[in-house]
């Protein structure tokens, strides 16, 4: 690789890793479309590449959730079969269709994630969370199904859609699900980030750039996160998102 | 059934460790391009969860180790399918092209 090329993906990576971080949606939703549309790498290995992202940055705020003594790792492990059979089964369909399919899908997985994010602040549960029934086991286990499959589609972590599901299924507090989220992550994007890697899909010298710009974006737009007001939160990932929707259909439908 | 904070801690410390640990491997692979250094460094990233979910095995009791003991069996399945894929001479598995 260039210097050049370096020095843009490592920057643009950590651009898109603060943003995730400050506006709580992740790196992946934003890096899976910088990697396409400033970098020019094909849509299905910025996925993979974001996979892979997605395993560090999950690990990082893990690391720093357990600290508060807020993260269920009980619950993480038990949504994880759930996760990791959605993210191997889409991720194996995603390296099999075209890039401008896998671009249109982002659109609407976008368009959801808007959705989710205004209906987010309703969802926030206060005081103790009644003990889980296995219907509710089992609905999560679902909702976690089909975040794997998210994930493993799109590259994005699969916690823009684990989270509503652990607050409104599982009755948790937003920290609670959102640290919960963190932990169950990692092994789904490992599955699905393995799965491109067997179709040659993945670059590893780009991982390494991407996780170098990601993971320090992704910690300084955390902390970043308690300082900015909700409003202006939510007002900038509309923004953004319209964006990378109206370039995703685009770019899709072009190609 | 909450897992112990000593636990999740002991846990989510070794896999940040593994996380840095692959990190710098690929970086090592990055600077000084070779196919079967940037195959270890994508290993250590996808054993990462691995290495969580291990010390869950060793640490934990009853439930909690089972489910994490399904967790490590998962991804072995899944690596042993993608890394016998990758190591098959006859297609390039791991890209180089650079956008």
């Amino acid at each position: 690789m260039a210097p050049g090329t370096i020095a843009l993906l490592a920057a643009g990576s950590f651009v898109m890793g603060l943003l995730g971080g400050v506006l709580g949606v992740g790196g992946g939703v934003f890096l899976v479309p910088f990697l396409v549309f400033a970098a020019g790498l094909p849509a299905k290995q910025a996925v993979a590449v974001s996979l892979c992202c997605v395993i560090g940055t999950s690990a990082a705020a893990s690391r720093a959730a357990a600290s508060t003594g807020a993260a269920r790792l009980d619950l993480a492990l038990t949504l994880e079969p759930a996760l990791v059979i959605g993210a191997v089964a889409a991720s194996s369909v995603a390296a099999r269709v075209a890039d401008g399919a896998v671009l249109i899908g982002f659109a609407v997985l976008m368009a959801v994630i808007m959705g989710l994010m205004l209906i987010r602040r309703r969802a926030t549960v206060d005081g103790e969370p009644p003990p889980l029934t296995p219907g509710r086991r089992v609905a999560l286990s679902v909702a976690a199904g089909a975040s794997g499959a998210a994930s493993g589609l799109f590259g994005v972590g699969g916690g823009v859609l684990v989270v509503p599901a652990l607050t409104l299924i599982g009755r948790l507090p937003l920290k609670t699900a959102a640290t919960t989220s963190s932990l169950a992550l990692m092994t789904s994007a490992a599955c699905g980030g393995m799965v491109y890697l067997a179709h040659g899909l993945l670059p590893p010298a780009i991982v390494a750039v991407a996780l170098l710009g990601v993971l320090p974006g992704g910690f300084l737009g955390s902390r970043a996160q308690r300082r900015l007001p909700e409003a202006v939160m939510l007002g900038l990932f509309m923004a953004l998102a319209a964006v990378v929707i109206g370039l995703s259909l685009w770019r899709g439908l072009r190609s | 059934m909450t897992s112990a904070p000593g636990t999740v801690v002991a846990a989510t410390t070794a896999s940040a460790v593994a996380a840095v640990v692959a990190l710098v491997v690929l970086v090592v692979a990055a600077l000084w391009p070779s196919p079967g250094l940037a195959r270890v460094g994508l290993g250590l990233l996808f054993a990462v969860p691995v290495v969580r979910n291990s010390v869950v095995v060793w640490r934990a009791r009853g439930l909690e180790r089972a489910l994490a003991a399904v967790g490590i069996v998962l991804v072995v399945v899944v690596a042993a399918v993608a890394f016998r894929a990758v190591l098959d001479p006859t297609p390039s598995a791991l890209p180089t092209s650079t956008p």
